[in-house]
C-alpha cells in the first residue's frame, strides 16, 4: 500500500468503514510512514474542528416562524383545493357542453345520412339515436358530470403536485 | 431513537400539532447544523431548516419507516439546502480564489485551524455536493449506507467524495504537507 491508497483507505478507517485485509495492510503502513500518521492525526483534529465550526444552535424564534408557515401553508392548500373545485366543476360542464354538441351534430348528420344508415339495417343511425336518448337522461348527464369532474380534479392535482423530498 | 420520540412521530403523523412541535423541538437543532453545514450561513440555514419541518409536516402522513425519522428529515434538510445553493448560484461566490486562500492561510499561521476561521473557509471551498456528504459524516455521524440513501448515491460515491473532500481540506489547511507528501 502507498501513501496515496494509505490516504484514502484513511478516511474510510476513520469512519470505522474499513475492514480485513485493507485494515491490516494500512495498520502495517502507518507503522512505517509518518506522513500518512500526520496524515491520520490531521483527519481528527479537522474532523473535531468541522464538528465545532457547525454546533450552531437554532434560534428561538425558528419554532414560532415554522408554525406561522406551517398555518399559512393550511390555509394555502385550502384555497388551492377551493379553485381545484371550481376549475373542475368548470372543465366538466365544458366538457359536457362540447360532447352534446358532438353529439347533436353527429346526430344531424346521421338523419341526413339516413338513407345510407337503413341500408345498413339501421346500426349505425340506431346506436347513434341510442346514446342521445340516453344522454337526454338526467341521471346519464350526472353521472358524466361527476366522471368528467373527478378526472378534471385528479388532472390539476397531478399538475400541482410536488413532493417535498424530490423538491 | 427512544419509544417517546416514536410515540412523538406517530401522534404527528396523526395530525397533533402539539407532538409536531415537540419533534421540531428535539430535532431544530440538528436540522439546523447540517442546514448550515451545507449553505454556509445562518440566514440562509435559518430558511432552509424551516422549509424542511414545513415539508416534513404535510409529507408526514406518507413517512413508512418511523425509525428512519432523523434520516428522512436529513433527506429533507439536504435537498432543500442544494436547492437554495444551486437557486442562489452561491458556489460560484463560495468558491474561493487559490491566491486569496493562500494568502489567508498565511496570514492565520499554522495554528489557524483552531481559528475556526480557516476551517469555515476551507468548507466554503469544497463542492457542495462533497460538503453535504462530509457533514453528514463528521457533523450528523450517519453511516455510509445512511448517506448513500440520503443522497440516493451508490456507496462507493460516498466513500470517494468524503476522500476527496477530506483530502482537498487537508491541502487548504496544511498546504506544506503536499510538499513532503509521496510514496515510501
Amino acid at each position: 500500500m502507498n501513501c496515496d491508497q494509505a490516504q484514502t483507505a484513511l478516511s474510510e478507517w476513520r469512519d470505522g468503514e474499513l475492514f480485513g485485509t485493507e485494515q491490516r495492510l494500512l495498520e502495517q503502513h502507518l507503522t512505517n510512514c509518518f506522513i500518512c500518521r500526520t496524515y491520520q492525526h490531521r483527519l481528527q483534529v479537522m474532523g473535531m474542528s468541522i464538528h465545532r465550526e457547525c454546533s450552531v444552535t437554532a434560534p428561538d424564534t425558528l419554532e414560532c416562524a415554522i408554525a406561522a408557515q406551517i398555518v399559512h401553508q393550511k390555509n394555502q392548500r385550502q384555497s388551492i383545493i377551493l379553485v381545484r373545485l371550481v376549475v373542475g366543476g368548470v372543465a366538466s360542464l365544458l366538457g359536457m357542453m362540447v360532447l352534446a354538441l358532438f353529439l347533436r351534430v353527429a346526430t344531424e348528420i346521421f338523419s341526413v345520412m339516413g338513407v345510407c344508415a337503413r341500408l345498413f339495417g339501421h346500426t349505425l343511425s340506431l346506436a347513434i339515436t341510442a346514446i342521445w336518448a340516453g344522454g337526454s337522461s338526467v341521471i346519464v348527464w350526472t353521472a358524466l358530470f361527476c366522471l368528467l369532474f373527478v378526472i378534471g380534479y385528479l388532472a390539476i392535482r397531478q399538475l400541482s403536485h410536488h413532493s417535498p423530498i424530490h423538491d | 431513537m427512544s419509544d417517546q420520540e416514536l410515540q412523538l412521530i406517530r401522534a404527528a403523523k396523526r395530525g397533533q400539532a402539539d407532538a409536531f412541535t415537540l419533534l421540531v423541538q428535539s430535532y431544530k437543532n440538528r436540522v439546523f447544523q447540517t442546514a448550515y453545514g451545507i449553505v454556509r450561513n445562518r440566514m440562509d440555514a435559518e430558511d432552509v431548516t424551516q422549509e424542511a419541518f414545513v415539508k416534513a409536516f404535510f409529507a408526514l402522513p406518507k413517512l413508512q419507516e418511523e425509525r428512519a425519522f432523523g434520516a428522512w428529515m436529513a433527506t429533507i434538510t439536504t435537498r432543500v439546502a442544494l436547492n437554495v445553493l444551486a437557486n442562489q448560484k452561491k458556489q460560484e461566490s463560495l468558491m474561493y480564489d487559490i491566491d486569496r486562500v493562500s494568502d489567508n492561510r498565511i496570514a492565520h499561521g499554522s495554528d489557524s485551524i483552531h481559528t475556526g476561521l480557516a476551517i469555515a473557509e476551507a468548507l466554503d471551498a469544497l463542492r457542495p455536493d462533497h460538503r453535504t456528504t462530509l457533514i453528514l459524516r463528521e457533523v450528523q455521524g450517519f453511516s455510509y449506507q445512511e448517506i448513500a440513501d440520503i443522497l440516493d448515491i451508490p456507496i462507493g460515491t460516498v466513500r470517494s467524495r468524503l476522500s476527496a473532500a477530506r483530502a482537498q481540506m487537508q491541502r487548504f489547511l496544511f498546504p506544506n504537507v503536499a510538499d513532503t507528501e509521496g510514496s515510501p
